[in-house]
């Protein structure tokens, strides 16, 4: 008799998160667990959460009540330089658009991850460079993010969130502005990272599209799980 | 204000005889009939004497020109609130023109108010600087009809600049089309800035030809600032290039310069009354150190003689710090639109994993790398010429520039920081998580 494969930690563990903007709440009593190499998609309705989920889940926010988990460390007790630093090294971020930095050239804005943590410059620009070109823009490293289209500069986000080969990504409406084509090339490059690499996925969108593209889905619906499913 | 101070200078009357006669011998036994002189008031000899009130008077007008900056600047805050309300606009009906009316029906009537400020303005400065200060050491005449008369025509000549700045200075918001979702950034400085160095350099030239010797200073400002308007129309910033390099390779000193590049008009437009300050600062420097160090075979003053240049140096370095502190408060109010127009890419910043101290550290970078510069130059290029003349005497006030420079760039550097310090708030602010929601 074999025995079963252990079960992995968790990358990411929301216990109870609740939150509130003034008297609106936004998020109610959420758990949710993310598992090395599994994609979940969060859905529902706009302002129902989602990004609030997202944010307390990257340590931008510290939740009102509840817990959360990221790679084994509580959140709560880290302070804000140690989450900062937590998430430059180990965790990748894509948000819907305008995330780079104006004005400098997109080489350096993918390169700012190696360089914030005292890298040299030299090798974060190959590095860096490496990386546009897995996502297909090694010839438009030069360009700044107002020369480029939104769809180049979603996809030059991806790879700056893929350079540190990070172990938890969290995008939140990563394909909302592109049309349907730059959509499917950026959501390939974010699956590749659980498909791949092994790395956790968290995919806040509204469009079942990219919802039905991940392992599991959890519906939000006025800051509570409405609805949770496997889909493959 | 400046200009008002001006009119009030060049009112001044020629100093009156005393009626103090004193007759003595010279060392060589000759008759000498001294006749006394009593300045006009009690004013300081500055404006008492006729062959320097002219220069007081462009001193004050000089003064003018970073409070000029900074109304350009005021001008700018909110740009990119104010280029997104235009693009609305457009997409309504509203043609080019009427977008210029509108700009420049508000800052005609922002203009106006200040003007109309300027009055009880000059009388509080009236206060300090005439009836509060002794007998001989004035610096404001008594108060005169003809500021009546100057006061209205001052409301009226701002009246119309400010009008005509706020239909020329954001242009640039118009010429991507309505359709363009990107905020338009500037990247060079805009015709407006170009024309108005130029006109300005233009001006002082031609004033400074005119008072020649007593014009030196503003012969070599407005040449200065000619030259700075035609690197500006070539569409290089005069200290940074086309576009601001990142040097070090820190992910600080990167950003930094991507910063820079996005408000390189404004940060142009500041960097050129900083060199004009050092130019300032270099000469008077120089100046000083002639006068305390005087070269071999020099002049040598007596005390009182050397008392008044010094602190006629002294007053012009003092106007110097005033025009450089209004400047550096104009580089600030630019950091601080420009932190506020990029806020989704500084929070995005943030969220990345970058510590506020660093964004902070941008900011210091970014004000520094625009103010030391200007000021370290102009203090070299305004001082070194006198003081290498006095080097070659073998005169020790020749360094004098060289310590103008030094201590000079240090301070600027010093209120760089603590300018950034005091910005760290708004930077705060800036990587608010609600800055991730806003367009």
């Amino acid at each position: 008799m074999t025995a079963a494969p252990p079960i992995p930690d968790p990358s990411l563990e929301l216990r109870a998160v609740a939150h509130s903007y003034a008297r609106t709440p936004a998020l109610r009593g959420v758990s949710l667990t993310l598992h090395p190499g599994e994609v979940v998609a969060v859905t529902g309705p706009s302002g129902c959460g989602k990004s609030t989920l997202l944010h307390a889940a990257a340590g931008l926010l510290t939740p009102q009540a509840g817990s959360v988990t990221l790679l084994g460390r509580d959140l709560a007790r880290l302070d804000e330089t140690e989450r900062a630093v937590l998430r430059r090294r180990e965790v990748g971020i894509v948000l819907q658009y305008g995330q780079l930095v104006p004005d400098l050239p997109l080489r350096d804005n993918v390169a700012l991850p190696l360089l914030l943590d005292g890298g040299d410059l030299a090798a974060a620009r190959t590095a860096a460079h490496d990386a546009l070109a897995r996502v297909g823009l090694a010839d438009a490293a030069g360009a700044v993010p107002q020369e480029v289209s939104g769809g180049q500069a979603q996809r030059a986000a991806v790879a700056r969130a893929l350079l540190t080969s990070p172990r938890v990504l969290l995008a939140d409406e990563p394909v909302a502005s592109l049309d349907a084509t730059g959509g499917r090339q950026v959501l390939d490059l974010l699956l590749d990272v659980a498909r791949r690499d092994g790395g956790a996925v968290l995919l806040v969108t509204h469009d079942n599209t990219a919802a039905a593209l991940a392992d599991r889905e959890v519906r939000l619906r006025d800051g509570a799980v409405e609805h949770e499913a496997v889909l493959r | 204000m400046a200009l008002l101070v001006a009119v009030a200078v060049l009112t001044v009357h020629d100093t009156v005889l005393s009626g103090v006669t004193s007759y003595y011998r010279d060392a060589d036994g000759r008759q000498v009939v001294e006749v006394g002189r009593e300045p006009v008031g009690g004013l300081a000899p500055f404006l008492a004497e006729p062959g320097l009130r002219p220069g007081t008077a462009i001193a004050a007008v000089l003064l003018a020109t970073p409070f000029l900056a900074l109304a350009v600047q005021a001008l700018r805050v909110g740009g990119v609130l104010e280029q997104r309300r235009e693009r609305q606009l457009s997409l309504a009906g509203a043609a080019p023109a009427d977008l210029r009316r509108l700009r420049a029906a508000r800052t005609a009537a922002a203009f106006t108010r200040g003007g109309f400020w300027v009055a009880p303005a000059y009388l509080v400065l009236w206060v300090l600087l005439h009836p509060a200060l002794p007998p001989g050491a004035r610096l404001l005449p008594r108060l005169q009809a003809e500021l009546l008369v100057a006061w209205p025509v001052l409301v009226l000549l701002l009246r119309w600049g400010g009008a005509a700045l706020g239909a020329l200075t954001p242009g640039a918001a118009h010429r991507r089309g309505p359709l363009d979702a990107a905020p338009a950034t500037s990247n060079a400085p805009s015709r407006a800035h170009v024309a108005g160095l130029l006109a300005l350099g233009l001006v002082l030239v031609a004033g400074g030809w005119w008072w020649l010797p007593l014009g030196v200073v503003p012969l070599a400002v407005g040449a200065a600032l000619v030259l700075l308007a035609v690197r500006a129309a070539t569409r290089r910033s005069v200290f940074t290039g086309p576009r601001p390099r990142a040097r070090g390779g820190t992910a600080v000193a990167l950003l930094a310069a991507a910063q820079r590049r996005g408000g390189l008009a404004a940060a142009t437009g500041t960097s050129a009354v900083l060199f004009v300050c050092g130019l300032s600062f270099g000469y008077t420097s120089a100046m000083a150190g002639s006068l305390l160090f005087p070269p071999r075979g020099g002049t040598e003053y007596d005390s009182e003689r050397l008392t008044f240049y010094l602190s006629g140096a002294g007053l012009a370095a003092a106007v110097g710090a005033v025009a450089a502190a209004v400047a550096l408060a104009s580089l600030l109010l630019g950091l601080t639109d420009h932190l506020a127009g990029t806020r989704r890419a500084v929070a995005s910043t943030a969220a990345l994993g970058t510590p506020l101290r660093t964004l902070v550290a941008v900011q210091a970078r970014c004000l520094v790398r625009s103010a030391v510069p200007p000021v370290v130059a102009g203090t070299l290029l305004g001082g070194l010429p006198l003081g290498i003349a006095l080097l070659a005497t073998s005169s020790p006030g020749g360094l004098a520039p060289l310590l103008a420079a030094l201590v000079g760039g240090a301070a600027v550097a010093l209120a760089c920081h603590l300018l950034a310090r005091a910005l760290t708030g708004r930077v705060r602010a800036a990587t608010g998580l609600e800055n991730l929601r806003v367009p």
